[in-house]
């Protein structure tokens, strides 16, 4: 690990907004969203986790999968996104929820193109949080922790004055290597002796680094630490007809809020937008939340009710997804439990169904 | 430490969490009450409030039971609008009950004026209300949960594990609560808690609109794509709506696809001036819309902009009153522009 001064971060950016497209949180009428930015000076670094997730970067709300034309000329171009992009400030929960989604667009025998051609194209710059939301944060819950790098091609580890930057993939040294080339911003050792920091003082480099992202590995998580999940999948298994998801969907409003914010979320409908000379395929989001989802021809709606629907966004979460692939599709970001207005979200159920109390 | 917060009068009492903080007065009358008319039959469920994560939320309770009420809480931060529950439960028979302060029971008339619910079917619990606290905007301000919340002097008391933060309360409160012209609900079935002195309500001045007007056309239409690109079509502002009742939504029919689901700047402008007209009129300017918005687009701005043009369009003096007329939604023939 090796260190970036604060003072140097607008440099560092405005760097890595010249080696490709850099995509990063910024304050937007008072909200933090990821955006595309030219100069170091949009990045806002005082941000907890952008409102809306990284996965509509892999995985756009909208996405054209190819354009097609009529007969007699008929044919079809696929459209692929072709820009190097450098993701930047991606939270650990964030790149869980990517790693996740490859799980389903890359992991059986079907190879999603549209995903893999913007994974490959996308680098990734984490960003460990150095102040997780106590309120809403519950990443521990499912065995992420506010360090956890996995998924990262470089690493960044705020340690007040400076941050300890980690290159984790050929991918990431290739672009640090790209944005030092010019040594407008350099990276000094963390450790020596000069270094002021709690992290940084005494012993070897290497330690002092270590020693860093130990302390971020082992931060408490106050609400994932309260709900750490263990074998609720399993329990789940008999709780399929439990009166619980009856009596908790009562509140569910309907909205797509949790679903579209949430990073792991992926279901999708695709429709055919013909025009005149032409048309496109589109791939656009859309929510086991909303009524018609499973809407089928001639009427028939396999989950006619709330109760049906809210069971399906938290056994899917947290039993079906564990049978299937064993893992947890939650990260514990906290976006639902921040933003469902009525307060039916995963932190909630989770504490709900485990009986123990979701307060801090 | 819950000792140091008291409640600022009769009328609001200090919330907390279920179990662990003192209850309101307002709170225990309500659950007595509550318990009574479902023990007897005349309600068969109860729409209340009970307490959620930390002490500056609530959630909607469905009580179906007698022992259930306990559960009610009534305080500071009892937002959400729960008439629009009420469409849940028009196919079983008997009565449900809800709970409404003066804006909700706004709320409730637009549902009943069109025809959506049953005012027989319906017993309406008022609540006077000194006004309700936008959890967000506190929120924003602190790393730390609050575990304790209440009024004291005018101000909003806080207690987190570090310490005590005061917060000048009025600065705080919803939009909507400063233009309230009668905190106490009239027309309702019941009443629990005491009168609630009215304030001096601020006249609706549109300057929120004015403020959008000054950008002039270039500088409005940035503003909104700006808005609007941040819109995640997750339809929270439509499903929360009072004045967004129709069965089947004109947003989700695939023939004719009014709104295709292509996500694009254009398709968000369909989408929100589509709604922004639809309510025109009828919108009864509780703001639940902007309040759920989890990217915090300003859709009472649309709102607003619409009330006014009513307003001097129509002379409809006070158009978020669902008794008013709904220039918008009727015919006579004596119109001067009928042809």
């Amino acid at each position: 690990m090796r260190r970036l001064e604060r003072k140097d971060m607008r440099a560092f950016l405005d760097k890595l907004a010249s080696a490709a497209s850099l995509v990063a949180p910024v304050r937007e009428d008072g909200v933090v969203v990821f955006r595309p930015v030219s100069s170091g000076e949009q990045v806002v670094l005082d941000y907890v986790n952008p409102v809306r997730s990284a996965k509509e970067l892999f995985f756009p709300q909208t996405e054209v999968m190819f354009r097609f034309l009529p007969s007699p000329v008929a044919g079809i171009t696929p459209v692929q996104p072709d820009r190097q992009t450098v993701l930047f400030g991606i939270r650990p929960c964030d790149l869980a929820a990517l790693s996740l989604l490859d799980e389903v667009f890359l992991g059986g025998d079907y190879r999603d193109a549209c995903w893999a051609r913007r994974r490959e194209l996308t680098t990734l710059v984490g960003m460990a949080c150095e102040q997780p939301d106590e309120s809403s944060c519950f990443c521990t819950a499912f065995g992420i922790t506010p360090g956890t790098a996995d998924g990262a091609d470089i690493m960044l580890y705020p340690a007040g004055e400076w941050l300890g930057v980690e290159v984790l993939t050929p991918r990431g040294q290739a672009l640090l290597d790209r944005v030092l080339s010019d040594g407008a911003v350099a990276l000094g050792e963390i450790g020596p002796p000069g270094a002021a920091s709690q992290a940084g003082a005494g012993g070897g480099a290497g330690e002092a680094g270590d020693r860093l992202q130990q302390e971020y590995l082992k931060r408490p998580v106050r609400l994932g630490d309260r709900l750490r999940v263990g074998d609720l999948a399993k329990e789940l298994d008999d709780r399929f007809d439990d009166p619980y998801w009856e009596e908790a969907s009562r509140r569910c409003l309907g909205c797509g809020i949790c679903t579209y914010l949430c990073p792991t979320c992926h279901c999708f409908l695709v429709t055919d937008v013909p025009k005149r000379d032409d048309g496109v395929r589109l791939r656009c989001w859309d929510s086991c939340q909303f009524k018609d989802f499973l809407l089928m021809a001639g009427g028939h709606n396999p989950r006619p009710t709330k109760k049906e629907r809210t069971r399906q966004r938290f056994m899917h979460k947290l039993n079906y997804f564990v049978h299937r692939y064993g893992r947890y599709l939650c990260t514990g970001c906290g976006r639902c439990v921040q933003h469902c207005p009525v307060g039916l979200d995963m932190a909630t159920v989770i504490a709900d169904l485990r009986g123990v109390s979701e307060h801090v | 430490m819950g000792g140091e917060l008291r409640a600022q009068d009769a009328a609001v009492g200090v919330g907390g969490q279920a179990g662990t903080g003192a209850m309101s007065a307002v709170g225990h009358e309500l659950a007595e009450k509550v318990g009574g008319l479902l023990a007897g039959g005349e309600v068969r469920m109860f729409l209340g409030y009970g307490a959620g994560r930390t002490a500056l939320r609530v959630r909607p309770r469905h009580v179906l039971r007698p022992e259930g009420a306990a559960g009610l809480v009534w305080n500071e931060f009892c937002a959400p609008s729960l008439a629009k529950y009420l469409l849940d439960e028009q196919e079983e028979e008997g009565r449900v009950g809800v709970l409404v302060k003066t804006c909700d029971l706004r709320a409730m008339k637009r549902l009943v004026a069109d025809r959506r619910v049953d005012r027989g079917r319906v017993l309406l619990v008022g609540v006077g209300c000194a006004g309700v606290v936008d959890a967000g905007k506190v929120e924003a301000l602190l790393v730390e949960p609050v575990v304790e919340a209440g009024v004291q002097d005018g101000k909003l008391v806080l207690q987190t594990r570090s310490g005590v933060r005061e917060l000048p309360r009025e600065e705080y409160l919803l939009e909507r609560c400063l233009h309230c012209e009668d905190p106490n609900p009239r027309e309702v079935d019941l009443l629990v808690g005491p009168e609630v002195a009215p304030w001096a309500a601020r006249p609706r001045d549109y300057a929120e609109v004015a403020e959008v007007t000054a950008m002039g056309a270039a500088g409005r239409a940035a503003y909104w794509d700006r808005q609007f690109a941040r819109c995640l079509r997750c339809f929270a502002c439509r499903n929360v709506c009072p004045a967004c009742s129709c069965r089947e939504c004109s947003l989700e029919v695939w023939e004719p696809m009014w709104l295709p689901r292509e996500v694009s700047v254009s398709e968000q402008y369909m989408f929100h001036f589509t709604r922004a007209f639809h309510v025109a009129g009828r919108c009864v300017d509780c703001g639940e819309c902007e309040r759920v918005c989890p990217v915090s687009i300003p859709l009472m701005k649309l709102n607003r902009a619409l009330q006014k043009e009513i307003q001097e369009l129509f002379g409809v003096e006070r158009p978020w009153e669902p008794e008013e007329k709904e220039p918008l939604a009727m015919y006579t023939p004596d119109d001067p522009d009928f042809h």
